[in-house]
């Protein structure tokens, strides 16, 4: 069998094929459902970059009003290790700090959470 | 490209993608018009990569070939000819038994070999376009193109 032949058997290929009126109306419906799901990732992309802005202005608040209450936390604190070592003294003095983050992360976190589920 | 021209486009080469499809699936039609859906949803996601609109036929075939090469993979196996599901209607049928030794030789060639021969045969693309369709180098698809001719003809002349 020469070349061809082998080309013969192909120019002559023509196996029967379903509509084509119905492969390209499917092949619309699948369009519609890829179109469907851009729009909804789209959506999600918004609301995530939303939240991140809106997260991060909500620790940014409470770090600063935190940040400000650190004096009056901390002459709080003071008294109560008074006859300590210095070592336990200087440890303590880092609570409020250790707060400011601690509130700031959880602000963050809380608002976060609610932009993500507010539908 | 936008929707409509990428159905204007779709619309003009789905019959000779379908036909490519169906001798690379062994006469299954309805494994082909899948893989040509897959084919055709996954080119539409990556239009905005296509730079040039008149390569639109050339690109869908690539895609179409690692489509077709993932299915098998995943164990959607194409099954060869023997096995294929009844056709429904008996009109069908003269359409399938016209091509069952072909499709039996199609079959037992290797993925690679069969996508060659039928670029080359019933495509019309040069060894070039077919190392570019396949990602391989001409060499290579000179290669299958001669193994491939070799294995057709001794299987079809057997018949």
């Amino acid at each position: 069998m020469e070349n061809d032949e082998i080309k013969s058997l192909f120019d002559g290929f023509n196996p029967r094929l379903s509509s084509g009126a119905d492969f390209m109306a499917r092949l619309d419906r699948n369009l519609e459902r890829v179109e469907m799901i851009k729009a909804h990732q789209q959506t999600v992309r918004r609301r995530g970059r939303l939240a991140v802005l809106l997260a991060a202005l909500a620790g940014f608040v409470m770090g600063a009003l935190m940040t400000l209450a650190v004096p009056s936390l901390t002459s709080l604190l003071m008294p109560l290790t008074a006859g300590l070592s210095a070592h336990v003294q200087s440890a303590v003095s880092l609570v409020p700090w250790i707060l400011t983050a601690l509130v700031s992360m959880g602000a963050s976190w809380e608002v976060f959470d609610m932009v993500l589920a507010r539908k | 490209m936008t929707r409509d021209e990428f159905i204007r486009y779709a619309e003009g080469c789905q019959e000779g993608l379908r036909r490519f499809l169906t001798a690379l699936c062994c006469g299954d039609t309805m494994m082909a018009d899948d893989l040509a859906q897959e084919t055709l949803v996954k080119a539409y996601l990556s239009s905005d990569g296509l730079e040039d609109a008149a390569r639109f036929k050339a690109w869908v075939f690539r895609i179409a070939y690692n489509t077709f090469v993932s299915a098998r993979r995943s164990h959607r196996p194409t099954v060869g000819y023997d096995a294929a599901p009844e056709r429904p209607s008996a009109e069908s049928a003269d359409g399938g038994m016209r091509y069952e030794a072909l499709y039996k030789a199609l079959g037992l060639l290797s993925p690679a070999e069969r996508t060659a021969i039928l670029l080359f045969y019933m495509q019309g693309y040069t060894v070039k376009e077919i190392a570019s369709v396949t990602d391989s180098s001409e060499a290579a698809v000179k290669k299958q193109l001669s193994r491939g001719r070799d294995h057709l003809r001794g299987l079809l002349s057997k018949d």
